[in-house]
Formats: C-alpha cells, structure tokens, sequence
C-alpha cells in the first residue's frame, strides 16, 4: 500500500496531511462539530440577549465561552469565523473520509487494469497494488506515515469546452488562485484574491455553463476561516447581465460584494461641473458587483483604441450629458452587468 | 520607446518588442497600474506604427500572435492587424469577449462595438 493516496476531485489543490488515522477518529470530529455548533449557538444567544438588554434593563450574562483546544490554540473572534471554522472542518473532514474510505479499499491509481475486450476488461489485475477485492481491509500498522490526500485537476480541465480537445479556439483555464491557510495580510490582498478567483470562475462559466469547477472553487473559498470576506464579492461578480430596471431597484438594498455606481461617472461630471441632483439622481445609479464598479473606474482611466487613443475619462471632457450616458451604459454591458 | 529607437530595429526585433510590451501591459492591467499601462500604450502604438512604416506594411508579422496563450498580445494583435485581416482578427477579439478573459474581454468588447456601430475604423 502507498502512503500518498491520490483522489481526484476537481480543482481543490491543496494537500490535507495528518488526517486522524484513529479508529474513533470520525467520532473526534464529529465531537469537535458538536462543540463548535454548541458555541455558536451561546454566542447568537449572548447576541440575542444583548439586543434586548435595553428593554428588560438589565445587562446580558456572559454565557459564551471562546471555544478553545486544551492548548488554546483556537482563537475565535467573531460568529462569522466561527461558522467558516465549522465550515473548513467539515471540509475536512469530508477529505479525511474520503482518504480512510480509499485506503480501506486498497486504491491504487497504479495498479495496472485488464485490457479492454478481455475477459473481465477494466478491472484491476491485482498486480502492482495490494488489494483487488472489494472486501475492506484493515489498514496496516506498518503503514504509519501522514494520510496524505492530493487533489488533481480533471484531465478535461485544459483547453477544451466539452473534454474532446478538439476545441482549438478554447483559451486555457489556467489554474485558480490558490486558496492560502493564512488570510491576506491587507485589504489589497484580500481584494486582488476575490479578483484573481472572479476572474477565472467567470472563465470557467464562460467555457462551460454551470461549470462544477466554479461550484468546488466557491467551496474551497467558503471553507477556509476568513473565506467569508472575499465571497461575497466574488459571487456578486458571477451575477448574470441584469435590465437597468434591476439594477436601479436594488440601489435600495445595499448589499456586501456591491457597490452603488454611477452611470455617468461621478468624477468627471462633478469635475464638468454638472449639479448634484443629476450626478445623484435616481436614474443615474445602479447596485453593481463592487469587483466590476472597481473595474470598471480603472478603465475608464486607461488609454484606449476605440475613444482615439485617449482614456474614455479624457475622451468624454466637454461632451454632454446624452454622450456621457452613453458610455456609461456601454461600460455596464460591455463589463456583462447590463443586458445588450 | 523613442521613434529614433525603434527605426534601428529589425523587423524580428520589433514583433519581440511588442510581445514583451503586451505582457508587461497584462501584468499592469493585472495589478490595475493605471499609469504604467497608459505609458505601454503609448510604446505599443510607436512599435506597430514603425511596424506599419517598413516596406510591405509588416505589421503582418503579427498575425501569427492571433493565437498567442497570452490575451493581451492576441489583444493587441488583433486591434493591430484589423486592417490587415479582418475576419482572423475580429475572430481573435470574439474569442477573448466570448470567453470571457480578463481584464483583457471589455477592451476587445470596445473595439467590437466599434466596429458594429461604425466609430472604429481601422487603418
């Protein structure tokens, strides 16, 4: 039996090492679930408590305690943490499962297989692995290394919309940005992740509709601890096209991931000099995913072929309101927020 | 990149030139590095000019890029070769709005807007 088991699940790349290899392994984790639902359940209560503190006139008690491991190493700041702690455990979790189930069976992705049109083509000969048959198997104690659980990309990840490779035009993929342990030190960081991860499920989606790939990526994001604070940018970056009727309602509910956008931009138009009940008129906002609003404010900076080399900011100087409207409603499809 | 630069370039050299100047203008765009980019515009636009100078027009020598790994150069060498090949570049700059690479799919939407509606006219 080898110690590096390979799974192949789409996308995820990182490697699990040390999974428990006990045999109430699976109820340790179980355990551990329990202990972080329990806590999440007194601090929403502690939350709830304090909210109506004003009205019943008395403090809350302090129910919660910050659930911790002996050696204190959990540090848990927040409900939002502490429900993407549960998520990243379970994640986990789910691997570790995966790898036991695997090493029961005696996989192998080595083992050579009986050749097609044989007797008994496709299955295993038995040769090269250590275990042909179905019936589970102890795993041996000789075998004490990590669990180790690495993650490929599909062989139909590359170049090709339906995996046939006979799709030439097809851009690659590429590789998604890698999910780090570690949060991003900075804002900065954080943002050009959400970015880097928008960019390529947009890809993704754009190669093959409902892509499994963008569902896995969101996963991975939503799993590790601080995955909460890009999400919502980069679904809210996925959203279809909408009408300009869709866009201006929900300038009334703002939301994280959004960003309230001009049409016409702001800039430029209090810089011409236009009054403030036009540039903040009704009409003239949108709700958009705050990932294109950023986007979208960088290009209208940048120099560009279409608007005679200039940027479309110097482009519009001295144009009209008619004008400046047009290409803000342009930048809105051609950034896929708005409908054609 | 001075004009007085470029006319002391060969040919080969130039479509290197570009090359190297579409890359460093993805990882501008990558990083939002507004400034950076719009002085690689200004560099690009002396390249494919000193491109389309040399005898023969040779800016032709870019339409092997249309197919380049990299968006931006098959960008740019598309908006490049519009005049040249009209139907390979336009295809070139479909496939990056098709598929939706960014940041390089809404300036390849511009130019195809402009060809739509008649504003951009290559030349």
């Amino acid at each position: 039996m080898q110690k590096d088991l390979a799974t192949v699940i789409p996308l995820v790349s990182a490697s699990v090492d040390g999974c428990p290899r006990k045999a109430n392994a699976e109820t340790e984790a179980n355990s551990e679930i329990a202990r972080l639902r329990y806590a999440i359940a007194e601090v929403a209560l502690e939350q709830s408590l304090r909210l109506i503190a004003p009205v019943v006139g008395r403090r809350p008690p302090a129910l919660h305690q910050w659930p911790r491991r002996r050696d204190g190493s959990l540090e848990i700041r927040s409900l939002k943490s502490l429900k993407a702690h549960v998520a990243a455990l379970r994640f986990e979790f789910v691997l570790c499962q995966l790898a036991w189930r695997e090493r029961k069976a005696g996989f192998d992705e080595n083992e050579p297989r009986r050749p097609k049109g044989e007797d008994g083509g496709g299955e295993w000969t038995n040769e090269g692995g250590d275990n042909g048959d179905s019936t589970p198997i102890d795993v041996p104690q000789t075998d004490s290394g990590p669990l180790r659980i690495t993650i490929h990309p599909p062989s139909w990840y590359e170049g090709s919309t339906d995996g046939s490779g006979s799709d030439s035009e097809s851009p690659p993929l590429g590789d998604p940005p890698e999910i780090s342990d570690k949060e991003p030190a900075t804002n900065h960081e954080l943002f050009d992740f959400a970015k880097s991860a928008a960019w390529w499920a947009a890809k993704a989606l754009a190669k093959e509709a409902a892509n499994p790939l963008v569902g896995t990526l969101l996963n991975a994001i939503d799993a590790a601890y601080w995955g909460y604070k890009a999400a919502p940018y980069v679904r809210a970056y996925l959203d279809p096209p909408k009408t300009l009727d869709e866009l201006k309602r929900a300038v009334s509910n703002p939301t994280r991931g959004y960003d309230i956008h001009h049409v016409v931009e702001k800039k430029a138009a209090k810089d011409a000099r236009y009054p403030d009940h036009m540039i903040n008129a009704p009409e003239n906002l949108v709700r958009i995913s705050a990932l294109k609003h950023w986007q979208i404010t960088g290009w209208y900076m940048k120099r560009n072929d279409r608007y005679g080399e200039l940027s479309p900011r110097e482009y519009l100087v001295g144009k009209d309101w008619a004008e400046r409207t047009k290409v803000g409603l342009e930048a809105l499809i051609k950034f896929g927020v708005l409908k054609p | 990149m001075t004009r007085i630069l470029t006319e002391k370039l060969s040919v080969d050299q130039l479509a290197e030139r570009f090359i190297s100047t579409a890359l460093e203008q993805d990882k501008a765009l990558q990083a939002d590095k507004t400034a950076k980019y719009n002085r690689l515009f200004g560099d690009m636009r002396t390249i494919v000019d000193e491109l389309k100078r040399r005898p023969g027009d040779q800016r032709r020598t870019l339409i092997q890029f249309l197919k380049h790994p990299n968006a931006q150069v098959r960008l740019k060498s598309a908006i490049a070769t519009l005049a040249l090949t009209p139907d390979a570049s336009r295809r070139a700059l479909q496939i990056i709005s098709d598929f939706d690479e960014n940041p390089q799919a809404p300036f390849a939407r511009d130019i195809l807007f402009g060809l739509d509606d008649g504003s951009y006219k290559p030349t």
